[in-house]
């Protein structure tokens, strides 16, 4: 029983150790994904802002070689170029013998512009209406030049519109500073342009006209497309009023942020929106309906503009994601092997009970048949009154190789008590055998010597595994208290003699001879006494003498010898009481450690002859 | 329980070490087997480290002994403690063996 408990115990033990594994395994599962995704976290802000950087100093750098441009050709052809205190740039026409190139020569000088600086696809200069009087415009001259599909084509402004009422030239004149227009389409090739002006000053810091340089947003747009951090990252530059110059979706560019549904639909953080409006740099969550995006943006400070980010959730955790998924797979997949394994073993621990529980009942029944052999009745012959006998057996285990036994033939009681080699099964067998054989040997035959050499010639014949069994055999003669015993290599019995009155308790000195089962023919010795009544006999197995206590030290044959003793002077007058006493000292000696050997008493008490 | 054989001039020598009881004693049953398989040369048992031994023990002791007799060999016992010594004579196996 203590048995399947135990099975059970490591059942239970096993689906802990399985449920805390688990556990365990799923806490150390969350902090690793934990810890991916700030890692992740980490990398894309490191990414974006790197991209936005990158996107950043292009457009700064593409700007800032219009602007080198405009003020190279303005300083080299029509007079130096100053600047200011606060950074802006502007020309001023200081030499005195400058002389105003013709209209012609304007737009060679702007032909020839265009050609060496092929990122530029168009150049305008426009004059104040105090020079060039002789014009032919309505409006003043301004020369303008575009480059259509590689070929330069020279416009006159001032014949077509009024060029001072236009953006370029107005801002710049009315700012006095170079400007930088928004973006918009230009009305010849539909190409969406931004325009730098410069303004031209003459003595007395007096405006002469407008320098104007067109380029094409387009290699923005292109190098825009060409930064993709993550797979479905989108990256958008906006003018200063916000409208989209650069957009994967080529429908919205010019369109105000405001106007585009895409950018409709988000909520955001109103701080970090009014941090944008302000043309400074940071990054918010944007929600799209369900989805959540991440939004960087940073400026650029030489025309206001802005540039951005923006990056599906999804796609930065894409990679976690997929960990996740695949490592969550892998879990399950042990999840299965640890239950498939569990079931297989709790299925043979429940064989394994099944078996051990049908070996345990048969081991039951098996005790049951070997203890019922053993004569304990006691008083064991209630209706006599010149002995007094009682036997005790505990085996270590369900059942033993010690074995004792007594019965009266005759006016004469035979005994004995024996200790088979080995433990257990197979001891408990031989040991059964050698009982039978006792009672069997002794019906006729009085000599207890006689009785054990034929015990001996039984056992020995076809005795391969060796087994033996010391014994202790007497036959006393109950009208006499004649005891005649034969020792085949049993421990020696304790006596107690009366002596002058008084009990006197000693270990008797019997005659050697071989365990019965050893040697076929060997010559076994009898041995003769005489108990005088109230003289007494104590029979033991090595149980007794070789009990052990919680650190292994033997009870020992002394304390054996004091202990019986002291049950004399404690009273204890009858068999029963005597052997119980020197087992409750066994007991208390053992002081709960296992029973190591099977422990068997066996007293005979001669009260003298039967009245 | 530790069994060591060797053999020096035609004697086999058993080393034993430590407890021989009941548990040990299967174990020590197949170790043995060597000296059983050569039960015609002279054996010699050193128990001079052997601390305890049970019935059991003993019981493998005589199956040495009786191959022993059956092939032409001998068994010495080497340096028992006393009470060893004294289950040996307790039982009579004392009479079996040659003592050392």
């Amino acid at each position: 029983m203590n048995k399947i408990l135990g099975v059970r115990k490591a059942i239970d033990v096993t689906l802990a150790v399985l449920l805390i594994g688990g556990l365990a395994l799923s806490f150390g599962f969350g902090c690793c994904l934990y810890i991916a995704r700030q890692e992740v976290m980490r990398e894309t802000d490191y990414k974006m802002e790197r991209d936005i950087a990158y996107i950043q100093s292009y457009v700064d750098g593409e700007l800032k070689r219009v602007e080198d441009a405009g003020y190279t050709l303005l300083s080299s052809k029509f007079g130096k170029t100053e600047r200011q205190a606060n950074g802006y740039g502007f020309v001023v026409i200081n030499q005195k013998n400058f002389k105003i190139p013709s209209e012609e020569e304007v737009f060679d000088i702007l032909n020839s512009f265009l050609d060496s600086n092929p990122h530029i696809c168009g150049v305008a200069i426009g004059f104040e209406p105090f020079l060039y009087k002789e014009t032919k415009g309505e409006y003043g001259f301004a020369a303008y030049v575009t480059n259509v599909s590689g070929k330069n084509e020279n416009i006159s402004l001032g014949e077509i519109h009024d060029f001072r009422e236009k953006e370029w030239y107005k801002q710049a004149a009315a700012q006095n500073k170079p400007y930088w227009s928004k973006a918009f389409r230009e009305t010849l090739k539909g190409k969406v342009v931004t325009c730098f002006s410069l303004p031209l000053h003459g003595l007395g810091n007096r405006l002469i006209g407008v320098l104007a340089i067109d380029i094409d947003t387009e290699v923005f747009r292109k190098e825009c497309l060409k930064i993709s951090p993550f797979p479905n990252a989108e990256v958008a530059l906006v003018d200063h009023e916000f409208n989209l110059v650069a957009h994967p979706d080529t429908t919205n560019i010019l369109q105000n942020v405001a106007d585009v549904v895409e950018y409709k639909n988000y909520t955001a953080d109103d701080s970090m929106k009014a941090n944008m409006l302000d043309h400074k740099s940071g990054s918010f969550v944007v929600n799209k309906g369900e989805l959540e995006s991440l939004f960087f943006f940073a400026p650029i400070k030489r025309n206001g503009w802005t540039v951005s980010i923006e990056c599906p959730k999804d796609d930065v955790y894409a990679g976690v994601e997929r960990m996740k998924r695949d490592t969550t797979f892998i879990a399950v997949l042990c999840i299965i092997f640890m239950v498939i394994c569990f079931i297989f073993l709790f299925r043979r621990f429940q064989k394994m009970n099944m078996v051990k529980a049908g070996m345990e009942s048969e081991l039951k029944i098996a005790s049951g048949i070997q203890m019922g052999m053993i004569p304990k009745l006691y008083p064991a012959f209630p209706d006599r009154d010149d002995l007094d006998v009682c036997g005790f057996l505990k085996p270590a285990k369900d059942v033993g190789g010690d074995l004792y036994d007594y019965f009266i033939r005759d006016e004469k009681l035979f005994f004995c008590v024996g200790d088979v080699s080995g433990k257990g099964v197979p001891a408990s067998l031989f040991m059964t055998v050698i009982r039978s054989l006792f009672r069997n040997n002794s019906l006729h035959v009085n000599d207890p010597a006689e009785i054990v050499s034929s015990l001996n010639t039984a056992l020995s014949e076809g005795n391969v595994h060796n087994m033996f069994c010391t014994l202790f055999t007497g036959v006393l003669d109950l009208k006499t208290g004649h005891l005649d015993y034969c020792n085949a290599g049993h421990n020696a019995p304790i006596v107690r003699r009366i002596k002058d009155g008084k009990p006197n308790v000693y270990y008797t000195k019997p005659q050697i001879n071989l365990a019965v089962g050893v040697f076929e023919g060997f010559p076994y010795v009898k041995e003769e006494t005489q108990l005088m009544p109230g003289e007494a006999i104590f029979m033991y197995t090595d149980g007794v003498t070789e009990a052990e206590n919680i650190h292994k030290k033997l009870f020992g044959e002394e304390a054996t010898l004091k202990t019986l003793a002291e049950a004399r002077a404690h009273n204890m007058k009858s068999a029963k009481d005597f052997i119980e006493y020197i087992h409750q000292a066994l007991v208390k000696y053992a002081r709960g450690a296992e029973q190591s050997d099977d422990i068997t008493m066996l007293v005979v008490e001669y009260k003298g002859p039967k009245k | 329980m530790k069994l060591e054989i060797k053999e020096k001039e035609g004697i086999l020598t058993g080393v034993l070490c430590g407890r021989l009881d009941t548990a040990a004693a299967q174990q020590f049953e197949k170790d043995m087997q060597p000296l059983m398989g050569q039960a015609n040369k002279p054996i010699v048992l050193d128990c001079t480290q052997l601390d305890f031994i049970s019935s059991s023990g003993l019981r493998l002791f005589l199956a040495l002994r009786k191959q022993t007799l059956a092939k032409g060999g001998s068994v010495t016992i080497k340096g028992v403690n006393p009470e060893i010594k004294q289950v040996f004579t307790i039982t009579g196996f004392f009479s079996l063996f040659n003592f050392e």
